[in-house]
């Protein structure tokens, strides 16, 4: 069996035992905000300070006027998503003009957002949605990957991403292209 | 032909190699921003350094933990001796489910396993969906770089290659037009796909999980809309704990394209209800590797492709000039495990500079490892004929003082009264790019017998 053939030869083969290292704990110099939302720019993204949940809805009508289909994934964000029981498969998300979407962690070294699948059926709408909104509250920032992993100590969902700015691509001559096969936009909004 | 004659070629068009050399050296440049601005970097470095060799050195008890977790999840694990078996299991699992269409996002494993060809066979539609990877795709090449999979070609050769394949606009070269010309046809792809599958970055054993860091979306695309994922992933790949993630997502992206952090890092923890996960462990090699005391760390390597970003060589003779999969100094060494003779030039693809060692985010001394490769392939007998023959001859004038003064009186001799024409000939391989130093007018010796010798 290849199992134990690999085993057997790794089993003689390794190297000598050396230590795990001690990793000390990431510093928080109190600029989170400000670091986040610097780095989420510096990702392709957008960033807003929102004073309420529900100034959410009318952020999305005037700064997506043309989203013809919308999803949500919480009904207190007020925004109405397109028709559920017509989702059946993954793929019937393809026309979603705009996600909105709820953060669980963020990171402020480079503005990424831990999402997870708990409070959804298909993530699928995540990647296929033209554009991204992603929802967050201020306490959930944390310093860098360090501490989000600390913090999520180990994974309570099948599926987990950590999410920063618009998908992007530079494979053609090194130029930059914000929109590659995901969401063309990312925005982040930030409930104090 | 070798490397040294591939890079030649290469090397006659110098406005596209002065392009190439300096759209890498961007990236490194880009690279060295990002990482200056974290002032731990080192610190970092060290750290996954030394995970990375805590790891190899237990990576059976960590592979079975691994596994243990990741059937747990419910993902189904499998093992893979060689790249022949991996592709048997891959087919096999495409074949039971019926899978007609494949798309896939970028793993340089199944590059390594010839997986494409094969499947393609066996009659799957293949469709690699990373940009860059469809592009070499359509263009039937290997990529040239295990990041930027198209580096060594220009907006205009994209531009043309669409016009043909997607039928975009003639001349319209405009990056953000022919990317999303790839968005819209990639689309229908994966929305009609019946399997995705995806390389893995990091297998975490504490957990059974693996993540998968990307850019463009189309790997997510690929795992989140067809029923069924697969995973391939080298066993060096394994990291201890989940937390162990928080040292390498700040190395990774830095390293490759001066990025904080890639677009999408994701975790997977087994299927969701109704759908298929499985993982293919494989060795191909890396287990013998890891018995080696002066290559194994090379197994540490996280696939940055930071040293091919900051190789002199490699910016001014491309990926395709190696004739291996992985191009560059990681694959250099790599592709002694097998390729020893066939490619017994990789080891002089390289000028000892170091600078791969230096931005390493993993610390592989791969300098030292190319310089121990040299020394092997003298030890096998795989050194290059030519090399072998100007060394020994070398070797027999420096071991007689006789024949060194009277080739060295010759060489004094021919520099300075021999017209450039015949100085400069086609036998005089070292100064095809350089001038001959000016000769002193007597050697040493000569001096030291007229001035020293027999005074006080």
């Amino acid at each position: 069996m290849s199992r134990e053939q690999i085993l057997g030869i790794i089993q003689k083969s390794r190297p000598e035992f050396t230590e795990l290292p001690d990793i000390p704990s990431s510093e928080d110099d109190g600029q989170l905000l400000t670091r986040f939302q610097e780095a989420v720019q510096n990702a392709g993204g957008t960033s807003q300070i929102v004073e309420q949940k529900d100034s959410i809805a009318d952020f999305i009508s005037n700064n997506y006027p043309d989203a013809m289909k919308l999803f949500s994934d919480k009904d207190e964000y007020g925004i109405t998503s397109s028709p559920q029981e017509k989702i059946l498969n993954p793929g019937d998300y393809q026309d979603i003009d705009v996600a909105i979407i709820s953060g669980e962690l963020a990171v402020a070294e480079n503005g990424a957002i831990w999402v997870t699948d708990r409070f959804i059926q298909h993530r699928s709408v995540w990647f296929l949605a033209q554009h991204l909104v992603i929802v967050i509250q201020r306490h959930m920032l944390v310093a860098d990957m360090l501490a989000a992993y600390r913090q999520l100590k180990t994974p309570d969902s099948k599926f987990g991403c950590f999410i920063s700015g618009p998908s992007k691509t530079a494979d053609i001559e090194q130029s930059l292209v914000i929109g590659a096969h995901g969401p063309k936009s990312l925005c982040v909004l930030i409930c104090n | 032909m070798n490397h040294a004659q591939k890079a030649a070629r290469f090397i006659e068009d110098i406005q596209k190699t002065d392009w190439h050399n300096q759209a890498l050296w961007f990236v490194r440049d880009k690279r060295d921003l990002a990482a200056g601005s974290v002032p731990e970097w080192e610190q970092l470095r060290k750290q996954a350094e030394q995970i990375k060799a805590h790891t190899l050195s237990r990576l059976d008890e960590y592979l079975q933990q691994f596994e243990k977790q990741a059937l747990q999840n419910g993902t189904i694990v499998h093992w893979a001796n060689d790249a022949q078996e991996h592709n048997r299991i891959v087919y096999q699992i495409l074949k039971e489910a019926d899978v007609k269409k494949l798309v896939k996002s970028k793993s340089m494993l199944t590059e390594e396993c010839q997986l494409n060809p094969y499947l393609e066979q066996h009659g799957i539609e293949v469709i690699d969906t990373d940009l860059g990877e469809r592009i070499v795709q359509f263009r039937h090449e290997p990529p040239s770089h295990i990041v930027l999979p198209a580096i060594h070609l220009r907006k205009e050769d994209v531009g043309e290659l669409f016009q043909e394949k997607l039928g975009t606009e003639k001349g319209n070269n405009d990056p953000g037009y022919l990317t999303n010309a790839a968005r819209l046809h990639l689309r229908e792809k994966f929305l009609s796909a019946d399997a995705g599958l995806t390389g893995v970055n990091f297998g975490i054993a504490e957990t059974g999980g693996f993540v998968v860091c990307t850019n463009e979306g189309n790997a997510d695309l690929g795992t989140s809309i067809p029923p069924l994922h697969i995973a391939c992933m080298g066993i060096e790949k394994i990291i201890p704990k989940f937390e162990h993630l928080g040292i390498f997502t700040r190395l990774l992206a830095r390293s490759a394209t001066g990025q904080a952090i890639t677009t999408y890092t994701s975790h997977y923890h087994g299927p969701l209800a109704g759908k298929t996960q499985h993982l293919i462990l494989v060795d191909n090699g890396r287990s013998q590797l890891l018995g080696k005391t002066r290559y194994q760390k090379a197994l540490s390597c996280i696939r940055c492709g930071g040293c091919l970003n900051t190789c002199p060589v490699y910016r001014r003779s491309g990926g395709h000039s190696y004739g291996y999969t992985i191009p560059g100094p990681i694959g250099s060494t790599l592709s002694q495990e097998k390729h020893s003779q066939k490619l017994n030039s990789l080891p002089y693809a390289c000028t000892l500079c170091a600078s791969c060692r230096d931005i390493c985010p993993v610390k592989v001394n791969l300098d030292s490892q190319l310089y121990e490769r040299r020394q092997d392939g003298v030890a096998t007998g795989v050194f290059p004929k030519r090399k072998r023959i100007a060394i020994k001859l070398l070797s027999i004038i420096l071991q007689s003082p006789r024949l060194l003064n009277m080739t060295g009186k010759m060489a004094r001799l021919m520099i300075s009264k021999l017209p450039k024409t015949l100085l400069y000939s086609t036998l005089n391989t070292w100064g095809k790019q350089r001038d001959l130093p000016r000769p002193p007018k007597m050697s040493f010796q000569d001096w030291y017998i007229k001035n020293r010798k027999n005074k006080k």
